[in-house]
Parts: C-alpha cells; structure tokens; sequence
C-alpha cells in the first residue's frame, strides 16, 4: 500500500504507526 | 600553587576581570580558588545564562568573554551558548568541570564527553590531563580565541587537575600549526582597487568582520572615498552610521528593498568580512546578477563558500581596507548614487501607525529617539528585525543580536554581560514575550548583582516570526505558535524578582513608560502590548529572489496578485510541491 504524501505528513503517519500519541516541542523557522 | 590557582592567575594574567558560571560538584576545588581571588564571579541561574553573558560582554567590549560551567549537566547547558558564539565569531574561553580523569569514561556521576560534543562548534578544545599543562592551555586558548576569526574556545578541566600542586610558569604561545591570517596580498589589493575603480555601479557589503577588526574607520573613509554606498548585514549593523546618505540599512530577507535592489543592479560588490548567509542571498542562482565579486576575509574557507569570488582579498579587514584605502582614487558622486538615493526615497521603511494599539516599530523608533546611545540586545524572531530596521544604528559595538545560530533567549542575559562590561551605556534587551521567557530564570542574576538592564518585550501573545510564515505560507494555519495571553503578567513576574515592571497597553503610554524604566538604576522589564497581526516587512520570501522582495502591509490590488504568485512560489520552496 502506497499513497502520496509530504515528507512532514510521513513524519506524523509514522509516528501514529508507532502508537505515539503525545509529543513535546516547539516550533521553528523556514 | 594548585591547579585551581594556576587556572585564576592564568586567568589574572590574561586581563580577565569578571567571569560568568555556575558551581558544581567537581568545580568545588576551582570554586574555592575563586572565593580567594579578586577575579569578578557572576553567579548565574543557568548555565546558558553564563555562555550568553561571556558572549553579550565579548561583543560589547571587544574582549574575550569567560564563562564556567561544572561536568555533565553543566557543560551540556553551555552547549547553545558555545554555538551561538562559534555562528558569530565571538571570542570566549569556556571553562568546564570533568570528573577526575582516572573515571574519564567510566559514566561517573555527572560526567559528558563535553569535548566529543562541543568539537563541530568550537574553534579549538581541550581536555587537561595534568596541572603542568594549565598555564600553556590558557596562554593558547585566549590567543585561538581571539586572533584571526575569533571564536569560543573550550577548556575541559578534571576536578584532580585542579587540585594538584604546580610550579607556576607563564610560557611563550608557540602553536606551530595555528597560523591566522593577517596581512592581504598586496598583488590582491591591487586587483581589488582596480576593479573599485572601474566599477560604476559599486556596493560595499559589510559583515560582523569589520566590527571585530575594529575598522569601521577605514569601511567609512573608504565609502566616502569612492562614494559608494553600504549596506550590511545583522551582523554588521552598525558599522557604518545609518543616518549618513551612503548608508542603504540592512539587506536581506527582512532588509530595505533599496539595498536589495542596488545588490541586484549593482556591477561590483565589494564584501567585507561577510559570509553571503542564506538570509543575505536570496536564491543565490539569481544573486547580483551582473556583479563582479570582491571578497575580503580573514578565514579563507569563507571565500568561495556559497557564492563564486571574482577577487579574493584573504585577511584582516583593517589591514586591507588600509591597502585599499592607498591604492584608490577619490571618486565623486555618479548617476549611481542618484539611483540609489531614488531608491531610499521611494521605498523606505515603513509601517501603518495606529492610535489606538501599539505598533511594536512605533516603540523601538521611541527607544530610539529617548536612548539614541544606548547598546540594544535582541532575542531572536520578529523583534529582532524591528530592532535592526526601525533603531538608528551607529556603533557595531551596541547593536548584540544572534545572527547565525537564531538563539531565543540570548537577549537578555547577552544584555547583562554588555552591561557589565559596560556600565556607563545604557543597554536595553528587544524582546518578545516568546524569547524573554527562555533565560528569564537571568532576572535573579540581574537583581542581587544590581545590574540595571532594561527590557521591552513586545508582547503579541504568539511566536510571531513563525506565526507570519504560517499566515503566509501555510494558509493560516497557527500550529503551535498562539501563546495568547498564557504567558505570566511581565510586570509581575519582575516585582518577583526584586525588579522594577511597567506596562504599556496603548500608544500613549509608550513614551513614558520607557523615560520612567530609564529613568530607574534598577533592572526593569516594560512590557508593551502591541498588535499581534503585525507582520514583519519588507520580506523576501523563501526561494525568491532579492529584488522580489514585498512589503506586506502595503500591498495594492496589483501587487497583491504578485504576492499571491509568490507566496505560491513560497509553499513550493517550503512543501517541495504545488500547495498542499
């Protein structure tokens, strides 16, 4: 199974794939 | 003596007369050296508090600034501090607590490899592994710090290396394979003068190395000289007077467009200790077109780094503005300066005023105009550019900002190290209700020391400089960046403190909250409620060119859909595709 995505939506599917369901940070520039 | 001693006379002997740190387990013999001494402490709350104020002092005084810090934890503190130093070339020596060297390795209490990790940000660094070595270590690190491009040097020091007896010597520096370049080529000079003259459409590009080289004299005779105008970077602000007509500001993503437009039509740039930063260049296929490049700098790996050199000039920036300086013509006004001038009086900085809620500019040209003198100290983010853009700057020494690493939270303790070693200035940290909050643990350091810092957070209740690329690029999605009114009552958390706050929520009362936080000898934190909506501008969007550079809040139907093409261009910059 493949479905086109942002390396960014990539990053948060994977997490959810690994049961991840809180994070802790802060955002940042471009 | 003991090592701990021989570290403090060491320290003596390199006219250091105040350091910044914190104690800790394996410091106590140095600690113990420090009580006995008449060397300055300055007890922080944090560790990168301390790397910060070494830093704030080393730029406002142009010596190298000391900071300590004790094994594992401590060290790991300093770490932002120390990066922050080597993106800026700022001279500093760290001092660093280890366990005793027989446990090196071992994953004693409180032990990092703090050399492993400081090594990619840090010009030089040292593990000591006998007390007989301490004074040669110092003696060098001082020198590295210091010559050439400056930068943090660190010393890692074993609690038994300081309590072991050594007889005291003070040897002569002799590093066979350490060789800072100095003197330009002359036959470089030369070449560099000849293209200056042939120029007609010249720019003088300055960086954070002329501040260093201290040859903003030179930088200023020569632009008169030749009548070629300035611009400079973040770095480089203030190294030639703002108010004098050569003087284009600042250029870049958030500089004037007039000195972004005179770089791209310009035929001949002649940069000068700068290092062409992303945030300089713009899309850097597209930069200065039609320039010929003349490079002067004193670390050759700058030269040729992110842009092709037509003529390199490798050394100090003193030694070959003064080259060049005697191997030049005098020049008069041409149509070049017309253009230019026209530019300045087209498209100058600007921004809507409001009676009613505080624009956060309207308070930094208050600033400006109450404490023209004063050292201004930034955190990172959108107050950061208003400081740069709307503050008249004069003097590279007074204008202490985070260029190359974007530190929030370096404002304000690199506020109390300028004081410190500089008492008579005023000096005022630009903050931002974000940043402030990210070493303001420093107000206890400022208060018991009586440091009389002022503060002028501009409060917006966001990260703002996010935030704006978010409503610009992101279709207003605010991820994270909304603090709204969640941050505590700034006038509050001063008075916790000892400290003096006042607040500011209309235009009004700006004027005479900064004369009264002047006014007191006290630290104070003024915190001024201004516009959250406010965007910083002009901006040269990710991935654009410099001449496309927009003024976001004065945007006509026309220009409005040229915005939207480039905001377009933005998201694929950003995104790597089409929208989302």
């Amino acid at each position: 199974m493949s479905q086109k995505m942002t390396g960014a939506q990539a990053v948060l599917e994977s997490l959810k794939r690994e049961g991840v369901d809180v994070v802790f940070g802060l955002p940042g520039g471009g | 003596m003991t090592g701990a001693q021989a570290v403090l006379e060491s320290l003596k002997r390199e006219g250091v007369d105040v350091v910044f740190g914190l104690p800790g387990g394996v410091l106590l013999p140095l600690y113990d050296a420090i009580y006995q001494s008449d060397i300055r402490h300055i007890l922080v709350r944090h560790e990168q508090g301390a790397a910060h104020m070494a830093d704030g002092y080393a730029r406002a005084t142009g010596k190298v600034g000391v900071c300590i810090a004790t094994s594992g934890p401590g060290a790991t503190n300093l770490v932002t501090g120390i990066a922050n130093a080597y993106m800026d070339s700022v001279p500093m020596v760290a001092i660093t607590g280890q366990v005793n060297t027989w446990l090196i390795g071992k994953d004693a209490f409180q032990e990092a490899d703090i050399t492993g990790i400081t090594l990619p940000i840090t010009k030089h660094n040292y593990l000591l592994r006998s007390a007989k070595d301490i004074t040669r270590v110092f003696r060098e690190a001082f020198f590295i710090a210091r010559t050439g491009r400056p930068g943090p040097v660190l010393i890692d020091l074993p609690r038994d290396v300081t309590v072991d007896e050594v007889e005291f010597t003070w040897p002569e520096v002799e590093l066979s394979g350490y060789r800072p370049s100095f003197k330009a080529h002359e036959m470089q000079i030369k070449k560099a003068a000849k293209a200056l003259m042939e120029a007609e459409r010249p720019v003088i590009y300055v960086g954070g190395g002329v501040k260093y080289a201290r040859a903003e004299r030179e930088l200023f005779d020569l632009a008169v000289k030749i009548s070629a105008p300035v611009t400079t970077t973040l770095m480089g602000v203030g190294c030639f007077p703002e108010d004098h007509p050569l003087s284009l500001g600042m250029l870049g993503m958030h500089g004037t467009k007039y000195a972004n437009y005179a770089i791209q039509e310009s035929d001949l740039i002649l940069a000068i200790g700068a290092r062409f930063d992303d945030r300089v260049t713009g899309k850097i296929a597209s930069f200065a077109p039609r320039a010929k490049i003349v490079h002067i700098d004193v670390d050759p790996a700058e030269v040729g780094k992110n842009v092709r050199v037509d003529i390199p000039v490798v050394g100090d920036a003193k030694n070959a503005m003064q080259g060049l300086l005697k191997e030049i013509k005098a020049k008069g006004r041409s149509d070049w300066n017309d253009k230019t001038d026209g530019w300045k009086k087209d498209y100058p900085l600007r921004y809507i005023p409001d009676m009613n809620i505080i624009k956060p500019q309207y308070v930094i040209e208050k600033l400006c105009e109450i404490a023209p003198d004063a050292i201004i100290t930034t955190e990172v983010g959108q107050n950061q550019m208003w400081a740069a853009q709307f503050f008249v700057h004069k003097d590279p020494q007074k204008f202490i900002s985070s260029g190359g690493l974007g530190t929030m939270g370096y404002g304000f303790p690199a506020a109390i190290g300028a004081k410190i070693g500089r008492p008579e200035c005023d000096v005022i940290d630009v903050a931002g209700d974000g940043s402030f909050l990210m070493n303001s643990q420093e107000l206890a350091t400022a208060v018991v020391n009586e440091i009389a810092v002022k503060v002028a957070v501009l409060n917006n209740g966001c990260l703002g400089m996010v935030r704006q690329w978010q409503e610009l690029f992101f279709e207003k999605r605010y991820s994270a960046t909304i603090l709204g009114r969640t941050s505590p009552d700034f006038v509050k958390l001063a008075e916790a403190y000892g400290a003096v706050g006042l607040r500011a929520t209309k235009p009004s009362e700006v004027e005479p909250v900064i004369r009264a936080a002047m006014a007191v000898d006290r630290p104070v934190i003024m915190d001024f409620i201004v516009s959250p909506a406010e965007k910083v501008s002009p901006m040269v969007p990710a991935g654009a060119t410099l001449s496309e550079i927009l003024e976001l809040e004065w945007c006509d139907a026309d220009q409005h859909c040229h915005l939207e093409k480039i905001y377009a261009q933005g998201r694929k910059e950003i995104l790597g595709q089409e929208g989302f």
